[in-house]
């Protein structure tokens, strides 16, 4: 490696932290301030009126609550629903492959707003207008789509033989899953589970138009705190939001981590 | 069991778990917008397709949200591709820029755009620190990056977050199938940056494109970045969708619709462009 | 049996039992108007131990903080209603009530609207409000009913569909440090603006509407051009003369007029980092709570143009499926008494108008309502009756919102 590449490679690193970081940096800095007009490049005095607000304002801790009860109800329903349909998909013909993965594509590629407002009508039909069974409903969507490729993608690849030589030398069905197929499962559900908690966690589009206003999630407080001028609170709940959704894939990783090496 | 019965089992429940669980919503969703570009529901009029292409606000519309996710998959894309060139080894150095890279992919869209506004507005903090620095006397004098015609702002914060993800997998396509192909190609005589002209970028794009078409039909429907930072002139597709959707006179819900129909049928292409992509893999 | 038959069976007794779900029949509550006819106990009684989902706007955190943390325990404790506000207001509330409408959906998730206007004449003309009702609160025989800013909204009779709940008028918000001589007339404005370019704009939300509508009062001879009913001709000549005005004002505005803050929080940010140097709001205090809040400096004013602004009412309504609707009369009523009307009114929690008529109430209250507007960096009293001006048709509203967007944005 020449000198100039090295040069150009340490300037990159150095460009990246701070394109990386510098949004990162701002949240922190504008949670904390108050009264920060321009042209102070650093607030006045420190004031943590925003976080204390995010943490002990009822209102704020129940769309915190909500955002992460559907965030794990997503996660688990998905990957449940995901797997059987992924892994009988990917077994089944060429065919019925590509039309799960089309249909599963399409359900993420839909606009929201053209999706939303069918959702909200069949929620609304069901019964479901405005609550969080409902707004779950809807984050289903999209989260089946992407866990439904990312299983196909994991069974497409799958080493049948595995099971096979399994089966001939007497497992039974559960014995197969229990032995065989969860443990090399291990590091895809544990994948799969973080991207639909994540997919949930992030959603906005459907949020707002299946639940009504009704349901508050905490990116729908985020835009909220942002439309009604409050910025320091719309940055910590940014932070908030942004906090938690890097250990879920950090968690996942070294999951993923130690699960190779016992695989291994 | 017999072959056929099988071969039944197999083609019989994935299909009807995938028409459950994938096939209703999405019918459920599409069909209650194609009932109201018929004004059948929504208290609508039927739209009109012909007045919906003439209008000029709606092929601006479009053309700023096409312009946006062109702009954001493209640069994303070329970041991406550069990055996994530059930063393909395993030193140290490597594996932090890689590392760093990533960092904003779980970020939810929405803390990024909250916090390209806070940086990239003209009393943003890049606006401030050029102050201070008597580079520029008032707000004014910063270029217009948020609620501006060129929605730099958004094209940044897509870029942002759409840049980690791309390179994740260029990063997979890399391992996966790189390394043989480059060693043979540097065995015959190939210069690195032939290797890379002939070899590794025609790989990478082939095995990413179903990925980019994932972002920009993402890109393309995304509401939040533009309820932030997007201008108001022209109204970014979804906006305008909505604006018109929930308007006082019948007719503009219905034409909301129709829009939302168009949309819908990019997405669909989309995705058929992406399976016929992804071929068989 | 076969696992495969299984499974489907299983799917399908999934289906029937989710459509079974949705076709189960619920008696529904008793509307508003019913409730209306039974005497104020029973209301009160039928009130406790429900939910009331207030759909407001959201978009100013001294009123959230208000309701949230000053009426919601009172109901609580006082009546044992519960109240939940979430976000709605406008053309987004008109459209989520005609989709549950469409759907059938017998109870909605709202018992109670804060609307004004021109959604209030939306909800009445697609029957999606109850009513009548708010005649028959106990506390209603103190609103100032002879005000005709009360008594008719947006020349609509409310007819005992909504209830009053405050008043606002319309005034402009500057920085007196920076602009220690602002304009106080349209055409100062106007002088202003082309002095110094790209220092003004307004937003898209009611508050941007209701200023280009005082605009039109002043550029047209006054309101009492456009009152009595919508009348297209006058109004497109209106519109004309407005539209001609925005046009000549355009290269001096802000972004030279092709971008307009979405909503008013977007234009004070816009004021509080010195982008511009001026805000406005519906509500005439606003500079004083806003400025409490650290939202625009401390040193902002608010004046009222002497050719005018705008003074309106606001109001609670009552949704065609409420799940309760009479813990959403007992809120209401709670909120027209003396002691909301005026822990509205402080400075340090809303400053919004009183809908009261002072006379009725005792003097004790009186004198109470009297030492809260003498903070002396609200807008007298005084000026802001005589340069109040009312609303007209909400046809003017629709029509100027829509060719605004179509012409001008």
């Amino acid at each position: 490696m020449t000198r100039a590449t090295s040069a150009i490679r340490a300037a990159v690193v150095l460009l990246l932290l701070v394109v990386v970081l510098a949004p990162l940096g701002i949240l922190i800095v504008t949670s904390l301030s108050r009264a920060w007009f321009y042209p102070a490049v650093l607030p006045a005095a420190l004031d943590h009126s925003a976080w204390s607000d995010l943490i002990f304002d009822p209102a704020h801790r129940a769309a915190l609550l909500n955002s992460l009860v559907l965030g794990a109800t997503t996660a688990v329903v998905a990957t449940t629903l995901a797997l059987p349909l992924g892994r009988s998909a990917a077994l089944s013909t060429r065919l019925v492959r590509r039309s799960v993965a089309l249909l599963a594509f399409t359900a993420v590629a839909l606009p929201p707003v053209a999706l939303g407002a069918g959702l909200q009508l069949t929620v609304l039909t069901l019964g479901l207008g405005g609550t969080i069974t409902g707004v779950f409903l809807s984050h289903l969507v999209p989260a089946l789509g992407y866990l439904t490729l990312v299983f196909l993608g994991v069974f497409t690849r799958w080493d049948l033989r595995l099971e096979e030589t399994a089966a001939t030398l007497g497992a039974t069905g559960v014995a197969r899953w229990r032995l065989v197929l969860l443990p090399l499962l291990r590091r895809p559900i544990v994948e799969a589970l973080a991207l639909g908690f994540l997919v949930s966690w992030a959603q906005v589009a459907l949020t707002l138009l299946v639940g009504g206003g009704a349901v508050r999630t905490l990116p729908l407080d985020v835009l909220a705190m942002l439309q009604s001028g409050q910025d320091q609170r719309a940055a910590a709940g940014a932070l908030a939001l942004a906090i938690p959704a890097l250990v879920v894939l950090g968690a996942s990783r070294v999951a993923a981590r130690q699960t190779a090496a016992v695989v291994a | 069991m017999n072959s056929s019965r099988a071969s039944g089992k197999r083609t019989a429940l994935p299909l009807l778990l995938a028409g459950a669980l994938l096939g209703v919503p999405i019918a459920a969703g599409v069909g209650y917008t194609v009932a109201g570009a018929l004004g059948l529901v929504g208290n609508a009029a039927p739209g009109g397709l012909l007045r919906v292409l003439d209008d000029a606000a709606v092929l601006r519309s479009a053309m700023l949200s096409l312009w946006i996710a062109a702009a954001g998959t493209g640069i994303a894309l070329v970041g991406a591709v550069s990055l996994a060139l530059l930063f393909a080894g395993h030193s140290r150095l490597d594996a932090i820029a890689r590392s760093t890279a990533a960092l904003p992919l779980p970020v939810p869209t929405v803390a990024a755009a909250v916090a390209v506004l806070l940086l990239l507005s003209q009393s943003g903090w890049f606006s401030r620190v050029a102050a201070q620095l008597h580079v520029i006397a008032r707000p004014a004098d910063f270029p217009a990056l948020v609620y501006d015609p060129i929605a730099v702002g958004v094209i940044a914060a897509v870029v942002w977050k759409e840049l980690p993800f791309l390179l994740l997998v260029a990063l997979s396509l890399q391992s996966l199938r790189g390394d043989a192909l480059t060693s043979a190609a540097r065995t015959l005589g190939a210069s690195p940056w032939q290797t890379v002209r002939l070899v590794t970028l025609p790989l990478l794009m082939r095995g990413m494109a179903p990925s980019i078409i994932a972002v920009f039909v993402f890109v393309l429907g995304s509401l939040e970045l533009p309820l932030v930072l997007a201008p108001s002139s022209p109204l970014a597709l979804p906006l305008l969708i909505q604006e018109r959707r929930q308007a006082l006179d019948a007719a503009s819900r219905g034409d909301a619709y129709v829009i939302a129909l168009l949309a819908t049928a990019l997405a669909l292409a989309a995705a058929v462009a992406h399976e016929w992509l992804r071929g068989d893999e | 049996m076969p696992s495969d038959v299984r499974r489907r069976g299983v799917l399908a007794a999934l289906l029937i039992a989710a459509v079974a779900g949705g076709c189960t029949a619920v008696p529904a509550p008793p509307t508003a108007a019913e409730l209306a006819r039974m005497p104020w106990d029973s209301v009160v009684a039928r009130a406790r131990g429900t939910t009331v989902v207030w759909r407001m706007w959201r978009g100013d955190p001294s009123i959230n903080a208000f309701v949230d943390a000053w009426v919601a325990p009172r109901v609580l404790k006082e009546f044992g209603v519960t109240l939940r506000a979430v976000s709605g207001q406008g053309n987004e509330l008109v459209d989520q009530l005609t989709v549950e409408k469409e759907a059938g959906a017998r109870t909605g998730t709202a018992s109670l609207l804060w609307i004004n206007g021109e959604t209030f004449s939306a909800l009445r003309t697609r029957e999606l409000i109850a009513g009548p009702w708010s005649q028959v609160l106990p506390s209603a025989v103190a609103v100032d009913s002879a005000s005709p800013i009360i008594s008719r909204d947006f020349e609509r009779d409310p007819a005992g569909y909504e209830s009053p709940w405050g008043t606002v008028q319309l005034a402009l918000i500057y920085d007196s440090a920076r602009t220690p001589a602002p304009p106080r007339t349209v055409a100062e404005l106007a002088q202003w603006i082309r002095a110094h370019p790209g220092r003004f704009t307004y937003d898209q939300s009611f508050s941007g509407i209701t200023m280009l509508k005082t605009w039109l009062y002043a550029l047209n001879g006054g309101a009492a051009t456009f009152a009595g009913g919508f009348d297209s001709t006058k109004y497109v000549a209106g519109r004309t003369r407005l539209f001609a005005f925005l046009d000549s004002l355009k290269p001096s505005l802000w972004r030279q007029g092709t971008q307009y803050p979405a909503d008013v929080a977007a234009l004070h940010r816009l004021f509080a980092n010195g982008e511009i140097d001026f805000t406005f709001s519906n509500n005439q205090n606003e500079a004083v709570t806003k400025a409490m809040q650290g939202i625009i400096p401390a040193t902002s004013r608010a004046l009222v143009f002497r050719d005018g602004t705008i003074a309106n009412a606001h109001y609670l309504g009552i949704p065609f499926n409420a799940p309760s609707a009479a813990g959403a009369m007992v809120v209401a009523n709670f909120l027209l008494s003396p002691e909301a009307q005026l822990e509205k009114q402080r400075p340090s929690v809303w400053a919004d108008g009183t809908v009261l008529r002072l006379g009725k109430l005792t003097p004790e209250w009186r004198l109470r309502f009297d030492s809260v507007v003498n903070d002396r960096r609200l807008v007298p009293p005084e000026s802001l009756r005589i340069y109040a001006r009312p609303e007209v048709a909400a046809q003017y509203h629709e029509r100027l919102q829509a060719d605004w967007r179509r012409m001008v944005r």
